[in-house]
């Protein structure tokens, strides 16, 4: 799996399956991108709001977080910045992160990208694009 | 059954959990050309991957092929049915509405209270209707009352977990026709209270789809407008939310 190791935990072994978190408050966006990340090999948490995905990011470490951007509690940009912070403290290290929103905000965009996003990526969001970002 | 709440109640807050966007300022979506294109892209999204899904997987079993399958079909309605709340928004706002007398009780409301009830029996949910007995007539275009009182209870089955209730009354008030759809979701804020007329109102989860609750409590509030009348979110007795609707009568409305 192609760039995946990369991302791992501090406290991770390099035999480990990696792990992603998904953030999506739609039930069937959370499905695909489980489905697609799972199909690479992924071990797939998901997370419906700002507040689960906080307390999904507290527990194990991920190699990649893929985040909605509106929420109904608050903005995926939120999580993300929550994730880089825990990285600089010395918690989970070097996660990909990626912004995913159907909204035509420049703003918001931005704000993914300040918060660490490495690519935000627009929906509807292809199966061999999503594969790219994450493989 | 409603009552007005003076004071939030707020969840307690997550410790660390951060409150504003980390830069800049993000704009909601209450412009409906902006929400509708941001709503439509989401089922537009999974239709096209989990086709796709379907098409990368020659060796996936009949099971989760006919889950994918079925996934597609109500997101693709899920989308037809956003674009039928932006045009239905758009023709109220724009055409002029031909009102008649209608016998609006039993003739118009009953059916769509039927209809409603094979739709909230199919969510799992109890939808529970008690109706003014006696005929009722009012001025309107019954279509658009109908439509009116579908994104109502509709929305309020949308705001209700599965084996939760719904309880619909039909009652006449002071020369006003009133119908009240109390949902059995969760509270909300008194600030989230506020906006949730607004399109594209997010912020309090619809358990079994997520995502926004679109245009439907707009259209309604514009129907309800065109008839005279207004309507309503107020905090529901022991949780919830209760959306009504008032509509003016004539001072012959009524039925002896």
């Amino acid at each position: 799996m192609p760039g995946v190791s990369k991302g791992l935990c501090a406290e991770g072994h390099a035999s480990r399956r990696p792990r992603a978190l998904v953030v999506d408050d739609d039930p069937c966006a959370r499905l695909y991108v489980r489905r697609v990340l799972e199909g690479l090999g992924f071990r797939v948490d998901t997370a419906d709001s700002v507040r689960s995905a906080l307390e999904a990011i507290s527990g194990p470490c991920f190699d990649v977080v893929v985040s909605d951007g509106h929420l109904p509690d608050g903005l995926g940009p939120m999580v993300l910045d929550r994730v880089r912070t825990r990285g600089r403290d010395g918690g989970p290290v070097e996660a990909r992160m990626i912004g995913m929103t159907a909204s035509l905000d420049g703003d918001l965009r931005r704000a993914f990208l300040d918060a660490g996003a490495g690519l935000v990526m627009t929906k509807p969001v292809a199966l061999t694009t999503l594969r790219a970002a994450v493989g | 059954m409603n009552t007005s709440i003076a004071s939030e109640s707020r969840p307690a807050p997550i410790i660390g959990m951060p409150t504003e966007v980390p830069q800049g300022s993000v704009r909601p979506l209450e412009d409906p050309v902006r929400g509708f294109v941001h709503d439509v892209r989401t089922p537009l999204g999974a239709v096209r991957g989990f086709a796709e899904v379907i098409l990368d997987d020659p060796d996936l079993d009949v099971a989760t092929r006919t889950e994918f399958m079925q996934t597609i079909i109500r997101e693709a309605d899920r989308a037809i049915e956003l674009v039928r709340q932006l045009g239905d928004l758009a023709r109220i706002r724009r055409d002029t509405v031909p009102m008649a007398p209608v016998g609006i009780l039993p003739g118009v409301v009953e059916p769509v209270l039927h209809e409603m009830q094979e739709l909230a029996s199919g969510e799992g949910v109890d939808l529970v209707t008690e109706v003014f007995a006696c005929p009722v007539t009012l001025r309107c275009a019954p279509e658009w009352i109908g439509t009116l009182i579908r994104e109502l209870v509709g929305m309020s089955i949308r705001w209700t977990p599965a084996e939760g209730r719904v309880r619909v009354g039909v009652s006449i008030r002071g020369g006003v026709l009133r119908i009240e759809s109390a949902d059995g979701g969760e509270s909300v804020t008194e600030a989230q209270r506020q906006r949730l007329l607004d399109p594209y109102f997010r912020e309090r989860m619809a358990p079994r789809q997520g995502g926004s609750a679109g245009l439907g409590l707009v259209l309604a509030s514009e129907i309800a407008r065109v008839h005279g009348g207004r309507v309503s979110a107020q905090h529901a007795d022991g949780g919830g939310v209760v959306l009504s609707v008032e509509l003016p009568l004539e001072d012959d409305a009524v039925a002896p």
